[in-house]
């Protein structure tokens, strides 16, 4: 066959299409947390003890919460390795750049998925720090009875938000998942192959009303406690 | 009317090129390769002042079906209009005193042969690794005989308006062949006459795909939004799709 000189051969999750149905995947596994989170943390408006105890609820899942964790971290650490594969090869592609290029259909959200996720990345690493560690900003209390101590997880995130600068680097953080989301969620439904014909115009806006009710159901609860609204 | 012309003139693959400008004097009537022509013979009268000799660029039916003509026209393969291959893009498209850049494809894939010519045989390694069909010799079968669905044919038909010129791989940002392959797998799978090499089709397709060293997908739209035959960003959906129904059933 005369195509066998340029086949790469390579096991098929390699192709440039199954590292790119890898990241959609992965990534459909971190949007589906990302809007169960968010769901979670609108409860800071229930006030203190219901918000807590959410908190005590997911620490008390044990082995699967600790699941979750390494499932996330994985799909995160599957999710950026594909994605730097796959950019350093499309990088490759086109070795000489043109003096002149229009572009004619593509958007920012595009363009800017490399700086969008490494946004996110960083993000991650700070929020990790930031509440499920707690190494960073208030130290995390605790309150209630000698032998049942509940950690009071919502002074916590109510003390932090009501600092504009830690409230700044949030707000940051939501433009880069707005922004990343815009185009990975419809991105990922034409990857996996569904968005066509009738299905093309409707999932090509779920990408962006993802990404922004996403960002903005993430900066309600800050912006709130931010202007007062929620206090300790 | 006056042109001023940026083009990209290289001596040959190993040359490293530059843009080099030209004055011209075209009319409106005139396509934009007719215009190259008229260069070309300004360019031939006066060998002393133009040692560069003749601009070398690729086209031959001139009416915008054999897919050979290229050209990346201020930045857009094909030039400005929808769906129009260069040939069929006219000098009424530009006004006087405009200033247009005209550089060759540019992807690992299609290394520049010459000026604006690039050799595009990797598009031909990936058509014969799979984008044929099976079919017995001897008299033409009778038409009809084959009964294909409206909305299938219709579809079949639309992906095998793909004249494989290469201006989806010119267009995308990341050089990715996926429109021109996606199209080719489409078109045969959506016809009973492609259905027995349906899965090895596009495993081979794009095996070669990748191993040509073109980039992936990353959904900007680019390719379509240049296809001289307006290909649907649906052909890659739908390529994405049978590469995943082919690994589904070669894993049973």
């Amino acid at each position: 066959m005369a195509a066998s000189k340029s086949s790469s051969r390579g096991p098929l999750w390699s192709s440039t299409i199954g590292l790119k149905v890898l990241m959609a995947l992965t990534g459909l596994a971190m949007v589906g947390f990302l809007l169960g989170h968010m769901a979670g943390h609108l409860q800071v408006f229930a006030g203190r003890d219901a918000y807590n105890a959410y908190a005590k609820f997911l620490q008390g899942l044990g082995g699967l919460l600790w699941g979750a964790r390494f499932g996330l971290l994985g799909a995160i650490g599957l999710h950026v390795f594909a994605a730097l594969k796959l950019n350093s090869r499309n990088s490759d592609a086109r070795p000489q750049a043109y003096a002149v290029k229009t572009n004619k259909a593509t958007t920012p959200y595009a363009i800017s998925m490399l700086y969008s996720g490494y946004t996110i990345l960083a993000f991650v690493g700070y929020h990790i720090a930031h509440f499920t560690i707690g190494a960073v900003h208030t130290p995390i209390e605790t309150y209630g009875p000698s032998d049942d101590l509940i950690h009071d997880v919502f002074t916590k995130y109510v003390v932090d938000f009501q600092n504009p600068v830690i409230f700044l680097l949030y707000a940051a953080a939501m433009v880069g998942i707005a922004m990343h989301l815009s185009h990975a969620v419809s991105s990922m439904f034409r990857t996996l192959g569904v968005m066509r014909g009738k299905y093309r115009e409707p999932l090509s806006k779920v990408g962006p009303v993802v990404g922004y009710v996403t960002a903005i159901g993430f900066l309600i609860p800050p912006a709130a406690c931010l202007l007062g609204i929620v206090t300790v | 009317m006056k042109i001023k012309l940026n083009v990209w003139r290289q001596s040959g693959p190993k040359d490293s090129g530059g843009l080099k400008s030209y004055d011209i004097e075209v009319t409106e009537h005139m396509s934009f390769l007719e215009m190259f022509d008229v260069l070309n013979e300004q360019l031939l009268k006066n060998p002393s002042k133009h040692p560069e000799g003749p601009v070398a660029f690729d086209h031959d039916c001139r009416e915008g079906i054999c897919g050979m003509c290229s050209m990346v026209i201020d930045g857009v393969p094909h030039g400005p209009n929808k769906a129009t291959t260069t040939c069929q893009l006219h000098m009424r498209s530009y006004k006087d005193g405009d200033e247009i850049t005209v550089e060759p494809f540019r992807a690992k894939a299609f290394p520049v042969l010459r000026d604006l010519v690039v050799d595009r045989n990797s598009f031909d390694r990936i058509q014969q690794a799979g984008g044929y069909i099976s079919v017995r010799t001897g008299a033409a079968p009778d038409a009809n005989a084959i009964a294909i669905g409206k909305a299938d044919a219709d579809d079949a038909f639309d992906y095998a308006a793909c004249i494989g010129c290469g201006a989806c791989v010119a267009a995308c940002p990341n050089a990715s062949a996926m429109l021109f392959v996606g199209a080719k797998v489409s078109h045969l799978a959506k016809v009973p006459q492609g259905q027995v090499e349906r899965n090895e089709r596009v495993l081979r397709m794009v095996d070669t795909m990748d191993g040509e060293g073109f980039g992936g997908c990353t959904n900007h739209g680019e390719c379509e939004a240049s296809c001289p035959k307006a290909i649907s960003l649906d052909a890659i959906a739908m390529l994405n799709s049978e590469l995943a129904r082919a690994a589904i059933s070669s894993a049973k």
